[in-house]
């Protein structure tokens, strides 16, 4: 995929996001654009403000300064459920799961905003509403066995290994139909095999279109999968470039490479 | 085949089990038991309706004693000062009881865990205060006498009047059963899912989409509309209302029967209510050992059985299960890394 730095093609673009806590600037004066179709890593030392980034981006946090736009369409002050509903969905650092559901149920939470709200349709069971339930289902099945989750769907999504349960979280983004995917170090604490296997699941996501920001401290994931890299220290952002680029950038030598032998 | 015989049979039990519970009072002749199984009925509507928002929503309110309270008064005002009929103050109770939720529940739920408590506490206390001083409207400390029973209902040349506790029984057995439908259709629709999330995951439930604030201000109204129908069921079948009825203890009470029977489960709310009423009539006479006892109980409940009696049941129920069908092939995946939460 060639890097077109062409403005219309940007998905997301952030421009000078502030956010501060306490006398600490999480995110300084941060602007780039993740463009479409892209796999865009972030990367940059531990507190360097990377989550709080995806925070600001999801509107779980509000900036104190700067905007997010998303398909031209400024979602700074939309509440998290909103920015959601536009089509970006997102995974956890912590992987967060819902204790008492299923694969299967917990997936299906995704498909809120096609099948759920309403709650009178689903007393009268009306036609529509179990068009769309069914429908949901069918998706929901083909994002599972997509995932390769179709085996486990009845067990308790809590009691599936990591790797797993981080697959259930990235079906349960996946069911919300989103445009742009934000995976928070989604291969963290998995082996190499592990690791393998959610890159190239990674690869098939962005193949169906869907413009994935990617959070990742394993560097060799991060050269081979992406194709624009960002990198931030002290919530500002050092350099940006294709993998060729970043890899010999001395900035980012300095900063960050050092540290990455550990894969944190 | 065998699954889809077994369910059919389930279902032919089920039903059998239901029209059976109907023709109870033939075998129960002392009105006093029959009284009590009244109580337990309408406490078991109470308790199905704070457990849609303490159990399937996790927002914990001990202040539903008073829409408790609200939907009998309304009841017994409209009764005894409009002459209206048990027909017409259910619906109205419902209504206005639903709209006092949502407004408490709008103010209330935009308060985190610990606040909602102190607020939904604070709203209990001040309902009973107007219950007890607005003398003109409530009858103050004597509350509201000679509220008239529900109108005989006709069916072709059969008349069943309202008289004896085993008249208003079927009533109320049929009030509890749509309590249970409407709980059932609601937990199991997309909404229902969706304030299963935010109970387990409030911030990975709105990344998926879910509106929170609004889906809990629906659920608290739609709780505060049970206690509400629970209200008028208890003003016409008792006649009378007093505020002593409708104090914290009463909240506690609720909440209590929800805690030991099993937060976000129907059967729960059934199981709560019946040992909670018969504990409470047993405890008539020292009605301060009850509030002590109650306290007792969440505490412990709390710390060792989370999920109440319900949960201890599908634990055991779990663990039998695990035992016959697990193979070797997924036990592995069981020791899988815990999370942190």
């Amino acid at each position: 995929m060639s890097i077109d730095l062409h403005n219309d093609s940007a998905i997301l673009t952030i421009q000078n996001l502030s956010k501060s806590f306490g006398g600490v600037k999480a995110v300084n004066n941060l602007s780039f654009s993740v463009l479409q179709n892209n796999i865009h890593a972030i990367i940059g030392p531990n507190g360097a403000g990377k989550s709080t980034l995806f925070n600001l981006i999801t509107g779980v946090i509000k900036p104190d300064m700067g905007n997010v736009q998303f398909l031209h369409q400024d979602i700074t002050s939309l509440r998290p459920d909103k920015i959601a509903q536009h089509g970006v969905s997102r995974t956890f650092q912590n992987i967060r799961l819902f204790p008492d559901m299923t694969v299967f149920e917990t997936v299906l939470i995704g498909t809120y905003q096609f099948t759920g709200g309403n709650l009178l349709p689903a007393f009268f069971r009306t036609k529509t509403f179990r068009n769309k339930e069914s429908e949901a289902k069918e998706r929901i099945e083909e994002t599972l066995k997509f995932v390769g989750l179709w085996d486990v769907r009845n067990e308790y999504a809590a009691q599936l290994s990591y790797g797993n349960q981080r697959r259930v979280e990235i079906a349960r983004a996946l069911a919300t139909n989103p445009h742009l995917l934000l995976l928070d170090e989604p291969t963290a604490g998995m082996n190499q095999k592990e690791t393998q296997e959610l890159m190239s699941l990674f690869s098939e996501v962005n193949q169906q279109g869907i413009t994935i920001l990617i959070i990742a401290h394993d560097m060799h994931l991060v050269y081979s999968l992406s194709n624009q890299i960002t990198v931030i220290n002290f919530g500002e952002k050092l350099a940006e470039g294709p993998p060729e680029v970043i890899q010999n950038h001395p900035a980012v030598l300095e900063a960050y490479m050092g540290r990455a032998e550990t894969h944190a | 085949m065998i699954q889809t015989n077994k369910t059919v049979y389930r279902k032919f039990l089920l039903i059998l089990g239901v029209i059976a519970l109907f023709f109870l009072p033939l075998a129960v002749t002392n009105p006093y038991v029959m009284y009590v199984i009244n109580l337990i009925l309408i406490y078991t509507l109470l308790a199905l309706g704070l457990d849609l928002i303490v159990g399937y929503t996790g927002q914990v309110s001990v202040g539903h004693g008073a829409f408790f309270g609200i939907g009998a008064y309304v009841a017994a005002i409209l009764s005894k000062n409009l002459g209206f009929s048990f027909w017409v103050n259910l619906p109205l109770s419902i209504i206005l009881t639903a709209l006092i939720g949502f407004i408490i529940g709008f103010i209330g739920l935009k308060l985190i865990e610990e606040y909602l408590v102190m607020a939904t506490l604070a709203f209990g206390t001040i309902i009973w205060l107007v219950f007890l001083n607005w003398t003109d409207l409530t009858g103050g400390p004597m509350g509201i006498a000679g509220i008239t029973p529900p109108p005989p209902i006709k069916i072709g040349t059969f008349e069943f009047v309202f008289f004896q506790y085993q008249d208003y029984y079927p009533l109320l057995l049929l009030f509890v059963f749509l309590g249970i439908l409407v709980t059932r259709l609601i937990i199991r629709s997309g909404f229902g899912r969706a304030c299963t999330a935010i109970r387990d995951d409030e911030l990975a439930a709105q990344s998926m989409g879910i509106p929170v604030f609004k889906t809990k201000v629906i659920m608290f109204t739609i709780s505060a509309a049970f206690c509400g129908a629970a209200g008028a069921l208890y003003a016409h079948f008792l006649r009378v209302v007093s505020p002593e009825t409708f104090t914290f203890s009463m909240s506690v009470t609720i909440l209590t029967m929800v805690m030991i029977g099993g937060q976000g489960s129907i059967a729960g709310a059934v199981i709560g209510a019946s040992i909670l009423t018969v504990s409470s009539e047993a405890l008539r006479e020292t009605p301060e050992l009850r509030m002590i006892i109650y306290g007792f109980l969440i505490v412990v409940m709390i710390m060792f059985f989370p999920k109440g009696i319900m949960g201890l049941f599908q634990l055991v129920k779990r663990r039998l299960q695990k035992r016959t069908i697990q193979t070797p092939e997924t036990t592995p995946e069981k020791e899988g890394l815990s999370y942190e939460h």
